[in-house]
């Protein structure tokens, strides 16, 4: 049985399922973390963002039917939360998706958290003003280095689609830094 | 279309080093089990507070509260009560005899003809005799507090909602208080 295998029956066990769920918030707590905070963009929001993934999943891991890995599972409902809760902000803004996407980016270089250089700052707007599906895209093979079979997984798409929207998005950004260093 | 994503991934790598900038406080990963333990902790107990109401309360709500809405006010009527009854109720046996004297000895005013009791007394009459005589107004509110606490329970009874808290919103603040001290 392979640790996956063991840590999911754990989980589903009555008896063990405390236990099992401590080792797996501290198996992915950080590479959740780091992939909400990119979507959300403020670390009080992917602070929020991630004890309500780790509920979900705690409360529903008796649906779980091991048709995908553990982890992309989990992963799907980290991005499931995350968009969820940046479209319910911004519609409480009365704002677009994407102005508010490029709000929350023009926050930044007042944000405690934020220690990036001004390239990395132009990097995050240059994220900011791409399509939805294309920044998430960029975000899980860029930053968090996904391969397209488990990006497939995650977001339901094929693996040409994704390559697509990959190569859109980087030559996007390319072209918006280079615009703005320029 | 590879070598395209190689040169701007390169382009990219170059100026950022894939790094995105974000940093999160000291020593928060390692105090994160304990706040989800706490979430999921709250998450049981949710929507558990052990009130509850009757089955049809919120299907009926609507339909409760707009027929309270629509259903006529019932017309308050101010009770009048007499001041002749009020007085003869504080006057004590002892003093309604030096009131017939009063009102005898000052018959040329009232011109009475018929036999003096408190019963034949005019209101006018009475309250003559009030403002010419030596009563005092703290005697008239000792004997008075028994009747105005049972007439106070008439008037909240038959008061409207918009009435009492007219009346809240006219007094002061402390005063409330005091009362509800």
């Amino acid at each position: 049985m392979t640790d996956e295998a063991l840590l999911i029956e754990q989980l589903k066990n009555v008896q063990t399922k405390e236990k099992a769920y401590i080792k797996l918030v501290s198996l992915y707590k950080e590479r959740l973390y780091w992939h909400i905070r990119k979507i959300v963009i403020s670390h009080s929001d992917a602070d929020d963002v991630l004890q309500n993934t780790f509920i979900k999943v705690f409360k529903n891991i008796d649906k779980f039917n091991q048709n995908s890995k553990l982890f992309s599972w989990i992963y799907r409902i980290a991005t499931n939360e995350a968009i969820t809760f940046i479209n319910k902000r911004a519609k409480q803004r009365n704002l677009d998706i994407s102005d508010y996407q490029l709000e929350l980016v023009s926050t930044l270089a007042n944000d405690d958290f934020f220690t990036g250089n001004e390239i990395q700052l132009i990097l995050q707007e240059a994220i900011a003003t791409l399509p939805k599906k294309q920044r998430l895209v960029f975000n899980m093979k860029y930053f968090d280095e996904l391969k397209y079979e488990e990006m497939s997984e995650i977001l339901n798409t094929s693996v040409g689609a994704l390559k697509s929207s990959y190569f859109h998005a980087v030559k996007k950004i390319e072209k918006y830094i280079k615009m703005k260093t320029n | 279309m590879s070598n395209h994503i190689k040169n701007s991934e390169e382009f990219l790598n170059s100026i950022s080093r894939k790094k995105n900038g974000f940093s999160v406080p000291k020593n928060y990963f390692n105090a994160i089990e304990e706040k989800i333990n706490i979430k999921l902790a709250e998450e049981r107990f949710k929507n558990k507070s052990g009130f509850d109401v009757p089955n049809t309360y919120f299907k009926k709500f609507e339909e409760d509260l707009l027929a309270k809405v629509l259903s006529p006010s019932p017309v308050n009527e101010t009770k009048v009560i007499s001041f002749k009854e009020r007085i003869s109720k504080i006057i004590p046996i002892t003093v309604a005899a030096s009131v017939l004297l009063f009102i005898g000895l000052n018959s040329f005013i009232f011109d009475k003809t018929t036999e003096l009791t408190l019963d034949t007394l005019s209101e006018n009459e009475i309250e003559y005799w009030l403002d010419n005589s030596d009563i005092y107004l703290n005697d008239i509110a000792i004997v008075e507090a028994e009747t105005i606490l049972e007439e106070n329970d008439f008037y909240f009874s038959s008061l409207r909602d918009e009435i009492i808290e007219e009346y809240i919103y006219s007094i002061e603040n402390s005063y409330l208080l005091y009362e509800l001290n």
